[in-house]
């Protein structure tokens, strides 16, 4: 295997899972080592490099399900969905949607909408925070002028049908794990914004759950009480859509 | 080799830094320790806000940075990834660093990167490959940069330079100086089973720009020993001889220690800083003819 592009193909399917090709076996020298084994440390490194790294944004995850199931998992996801940036604090956000269909997890069957509370937690972390909206003139003006609002690049809204917020707070150590009956207490929606450099978690039910969801999915909202919007604007949830 | 304003204000021809690790960002501020610059990997700052950032700018204050890539990828046969080259080419601007490094290594391929350090076979058309990249990246960014060797687990049989011969020639091509990793060659060189100690003779001083050291692990694979560079532990004896003998022949050089993962307390990497200086400073008195040792 002579052409470099060749066997840095080559070379990657195998760290990627596949068996090595003979043509990289033989281009590998085998000294001490046989080839097969040598190309086998680079598989391990890319795998425990990369599960030790989204360990670091799943540490809730690693409370409910303990930190051997979840770097296996974390394995696992390496392989299926690996990384196309070394900026590697994008890494991860499709963790959450491979739980969904892991076989091994599916007992846990809350453990993706956790994930996805982390994952969304990491992102602010690691996000510009932008001005803070607290203009409810123009907030009523743009819903008179059907302008519309959009949901604040600081907040990010999770659907659950499971009691993730409940959840939330038994991984961080702020509810009894023996207070949370997880079958019978439904599911939650969740806002997180990013306010001063801390995230911020709040549970949230009604209307205001409601007319976030609709806001999110870009719904056009019509009336809205005066009350209700302030509400939205004053957890630091939404904003004016760009025009 | 020229030293930044305040570490020579301070009198330091020794410089030593650590690699910055998050546990340790509050210990850097409130001790603000006796250090010549801190090394952090760039990929780890390419966010555009948060807590990373902040950290970083309040350091910067204080130390020189010297900004380490791990991701370009100089080896790859493919080119440079622009939007990274980017990203890294506005993390120069934004925090000037006083050094900039890479390794020579790949580790992009068809949009997936593989989070790794591979090899490469050393050989002239890699060294075009490489030479064209560390162009690249050099031209991108505005500066020089200084290119470090990888620690190696495997050869391949397309390899007709050894490794040095082919950083040299890297070098010559480019303008490119070298980061000289103690640990790495001491690694490769039990891994590939080649003279550890002839590669530091034939390191030419003047290209050595910065120098590594970090602890590695020893591992069983098929019956083998072979060791892997985890950056886990206490930089090993076998490091330190031959980090107090190459820097005997060429002089003190900017040196960091590395230590990536089971992370230490501040203290105990302090404790390793401070051996590296006394190494330095012992070499500077010995050609004074001041050291007992």
């Amino acid at each position: 295997m002579t052409d470099l592009l060749s066997l840095q193909r080559s070379f990657a399917q195998t760290i990627l899972g596949q068996e090595p090709e003979d043509e990289l076996l033989g281009a590998v020298k085998p000294g001490n080592l046989p080839p097969d084994a040598r190309l086998r440390i680079h598989q391990n490194n890319f795998r425990e490099s990369l599960s030790g790294a989204l360990s670091g944004v799943f540490p809730f995850c690693e409370a409910f399900v303990g930190e051997m199931f979840l770097k296996q998992a974390l394995r696992h996801f390496a392989l299926a969905c690996p990384p196309n940036k070394a900026a590697l604090f994008l890494y991860g956000a499709d963790f959450p949607d491979f739980l969904r269909t892991y076989a091994a997890a599916a007992s846990v069957p809350y453990l993706a909408d956790v994930a996805l509370l982390e994952w969304y937690t990491h992102a602010l972390s690691n996000a510009s925070e932008e001005a803070i909206f607290e203009d409810y003139a123009a907030a009523h003006a743009a819903i008179e002028e059907g302008a519309g609002l959009r949901l604040h690049g600081n907040a990010r809204l999770l659907v659950s049908s499971f009691p993730v917020y409940d959840l939330w707070q038994v991984a961080s150590g702020q509810l009894e794990p023996e207070a949370l009956d997880i079958s019978s207490r439904g599911g939650q929606v969740v806002l997180l914004v990013l306010h001063e450099g801390q995230v911020f978690y709040q549970s949230l039910e009604g209307r205001v759950a409601d007319c976030l969801m609709r806001i999110e999915h870009g719904e056009a909202l019509g009336p809205i009480e005066a009350a209700l919007l302030e509400e939205l604007i004053d957890r630091g949830a939404i904003a004016l859509r760009k025009s | 080799m020229t030293f930044p304003a305040h570490i020579a204000a301070k009198g330091s021809k020794c410089p030593v830094g650590v690699g910055l690790k998050t546990q340790h960002y509050d210990d850097v501020l409130s001790s603000k320790p006796a250090l010549a610059f801190f090394e952090v990997h760039a990929e780890n700052y390419m966010m555009p806000g948060g807590a990373h950032h902040r950290y970083l700018e309040a350091i910067s204050e204080t130390y020189p940075l010297s900004l380490h890539g791990v991701g370009m990828s100089l080896g790859s046969a493919e080119g440079l990834d622009k939007a990274h080259l980017r990203q890294f080419k506005a993390l120069v601007e934004r925090y000037r660093p006083w050094l900039v490094s890479e390794h020579l290594a790949w580790s992009r391929m068809g949009g997936t990167y593989l989070n790794d350090l591979l090899p490469l076979p050393l050989n002239q058309h890699s060294l075009e490959v490489v030479r064209d990249n560390v162009n690249a990246m050099q031209d991108a960014i505005g500066r020089r940069i200084l290119v470090e060797n990888p620690s190696s687990y495997l050869a391949f049989t397309g390899s007709d330079m050894p490794e040095i011969e082919f950083l040299v020639a890297l070098a010559e091509r480019t303008g490119c100086g070298l980061l000289l990793d103690v640990n790495n060659v001491f690694v490769s060189g039990k891994n590939m089973e080649w003279n550890v100690s002839a590669y530091l003779e034939n390191v030419p001083a003047a290209l050595v720009g910065e120098i590594h050291l970090a602890g590695h692990v020893t591992k069983e694979v098929d019956g083998q020993t072979i060791r892997i560079d985890d950056h886990g532990s206490r930089v090993s004896e076998d490091v330190w001889d031959l980090y107090e003998s190459l820097v005997g022949r060429i002089g003190p050089r900017p040196t960091l220690i590395e230590w990536d993962s089971d992370i230490p307390t501040f203290d105990e990497l302090l404790e390793e800083a401070g051996r590296a200086r006394e190494v330095m400073n012992c070499v500077l008195a010995q050609a004074e003819g001041a050291c007992s040792d």
